[in-house]
């Protein structure tokens, strides 16, 4: 099999030759390195944001940019290092909100100060939401996917569900925590009509040309009780993925933080695929549970490889085929590295890359023989 | 209400995430003549004691947790002006913590700030993305008895070995205990880069420290 035919198998719910083992291409060293991963069959994931545009006629934003003060020794010795603070201001009829970000090292940015402060702000971040617009934007997926051909897959990029945005982009943590106990009334009318919009964007998504679909949910037990689950994120999956399924797209959902007291209410939805799922000690649950308690969804596996960047490529391999050894005899799983570790050219990184990915090569054959399990699995 | 059925009601409305009931109790607490800290010690902090037990039995999650310390804020915003100096403040020891260099995350570390402030240490919070000069110095400078790094990206985890490096260097590593914490650490990471103890989630963060400075 082909490497992009070795991976939609899994997606598609059918028998592969091998177990696919993939990585982000971000998060592939170039080179050498690449071309030998490549060799041992890594399935390449290219992820295009946006394959929809975004129009907010009445609402106009101005973004400024600054550097951050950094210290003599930093400027010298490091540019990537450099940090950018980017504040964006939208003005309404009905009055401004602002948000900060902090991009870091060129990679990332990170709210620093979210557009709901108070809860007077609700009114203005309603109209701004009731405002914005969607429009097809497929151009940059069709050539990402033309780019890719058979080396990989390319992944239509969704926004995270209408509560984890607010989680995340509209209120930070700690206001959507308070405003969820004090000011429901509130919170649960910018719920539904963020609800509202981000159903007319998945229609818009749902007709592109990408087959799956791929949201950066992001959810942690821990935040994301099973009550708010429950409450706000399963309704909203139910419709998300009907609106996809009824266009033949695969849901797609990025799940790596503990899922443990979720687990009943994940197997409840229409979730394709469980992407980035992360194995203990990251995650709380192991990949025989995973595959146990989500049966008929694709188990698409991280390897954890922060815990064994320097424990040694020995104990990689034993780490690799324990994880075969539980996904054993392998229907509906597949393998990556989901994680930002850091310096993808470290000599270390790429080590433990081709390790795992040699490891899969060689004993990822499907089916999966379940051996013993090794003194790696049982700990 | 006489002394003791006060204090269960500052207790109660804690473990009810009632934050102007909070107010309201540490207000009669002081009508009453409850001296101050009694009412922090025996209401507030036994409430959060509870607050800690349904969330370590899965009944509550970090949104309860966050309303559990706002609730506490507000106790002690009535409370604390009434508080003899030194009854409180430096009562358990000085813990610095921060959010290690790269990584903007805030909410473990801000947790782990609100149960160590509620349950009586001096804690001196540095915020996020914070260089590993700036922990040296401000070990050096504050004589803390716990440092704590946060990091909640693979990708910052490296810089807590760092931080862990540079007060050996600078001779203040046998002076400070070190915890570490955030979502991809763990247990074995804490001990390869050298900390004295992992935390899962705040409330272990919590029982650590205090472990550590009822041994002084």
């Amino acid at each position: 099999m082909k490497v992009k035919e070795r991976m939609m198998a899994v997606l598609h719910h059918e028998e592969p030759d091998v177990i696919p083992f993939s990585a982000y291409t971000v998060l592939v060293p170039r080179g050498d390195v690449e071309r030998e991963l490549r060799s041992m069959g890594l399935c390449l994931v290219d992820v295009v944001y946006g394959v929809h545009g975004i129009n907010t006629p009445d609402v106009k934003m101005q973004t400024t940019e600054a550097v951050a003060s950094l210290n003599a020794n930093d400027r010298l010795l490091c540019v990537t290092k450099q940090k950018h603070v980017l504040d964006r201001v939208y003005f309404t009829p009905l009055g401004k909100l602002n948000e900060k970000y902090t991009a870091n090292y060129a990679t990332s940015e990170w709210p620093a100060e979210w557009v709901i402060k108070d809860v007077k702000d609700y009114e203005v971040a309603e109209y701004i939401l009731d405002d914005t617009e969607f429009f097809p934007r497929y151009d940059d997926f069709v050539k990402a996917e033309k780019m890719m051909g058979n080396d990989g897959i390319v992944e239509a990029i969704a926004p995270k569900s209408p509560i984890q945005s607010m989680l995340y982009e509209l209120l930070g943590y700690k206001t959507f925590a308070l405003h969820y106990h004090l000011h429901r009334k509130e919170f649960d009318q910018l719920f539904r009509l963020y609800t509202r919009k981000q159903l007319e964007m998945y229609k818009v998504i749902a007709e592109s040309p990408a087959e799956v679909i791929l949201s950066f949910e992001n959810i942690t037990g821990t935040m994301t009780s099973p009550k708010i689950f429950e409450e706000y994120c399963m309704p909203f999956y139910n419709e998300a993925a009907q609106i996809l399924h009824s266009k033949d797209k695969i849901f797609m959902v990025h799940l790596d933080g503990k899922l443990k007291c979720l687990r009943d209410l994940i197997a409840k939805t229409p979730i394709d695929v469980i992407e980035a799922f992360t194995p203990p000690p990251i995650g709380d649950m192991t990949i025989e549970e995973a595959l146990a308690t989500w049966k008929g969804k694709v188990l698409w596996t991280n390897f954890p490889a922060t815990e064994y960047l320097e424990a040694g490529l020995e104990r990689v391999e034993k780490e690799t085929i324990s994880m075969l050894n539980s996904a054993a005899p392998g229907r509906d799983f597949a393998m990556a590295v989901t994680e930002d570790i850091g310096d993808i050219m470290s000599l270390e990184y790429m080590k433990v890359l081709t390790t795992i990915a040699r490891q899969v090569a060689e004993h990822g054959a499907y089916p999966l023989a379940k051996t013993s399990p090794s003194p790696v699995a049982c700990r | 209400m006489n002394e003791r059925q006060i204090l269960d009601r500052l207790r109660d409305c804690i473990a009810n995430l009632d934050i102007e009931g909070v107010r309201e109790a540490s207000e009669q607490a002081l009508n009453a003549n409850v001296p101050a800290i009694k009412a922090i010690d025996e209401g507030l902090l036994r409430g959060i004691q509870m607050v800690s037990e349904r969330f370590q039995a899965g009944e509550f999650f970090l949104t309860e947790i966050i309303v559990a310390g706002a609730a506490m804020e507000e106790g002690l915003k009535v409370l604390r002006p009434h508080v003899k100096k030194n009854e409180i403040e430096n009562k358990l020891g000085t813990v610095i913590i921060g959010t290690v260099e790269g990584d903007l995350h805030s909410i473990g570390k801000d947790i782990v700030c609100m149960w160590l402030q509620g349950s009586g240490f001096n804690v001196v919070d540095l915020g996020v993305d914070i260089q590993t000069d700036k922990f040296v110095e401000t070990v050096r400078a504050k004589n803390p008895i716990i440092l704590g790094l946060s990091s909640l990206l693979t990708s910052t985890m490296p810089e807590m070995e760092n931080v862990i490096t540079r007060l050996k260097i600078a001779g203040l590593r046998c002076k400070v205990k070190v915890i570490v914490g955030g979502a991809p650490v763990s247990e074995s990471f804490a001990e390869k880069i050298g900390a004295d103890a992992f935390a899962p989630e705040a409330v272990a963060a919590l029982n650590t420290c205090k472990e550590w400075a009822s041994r002084g």
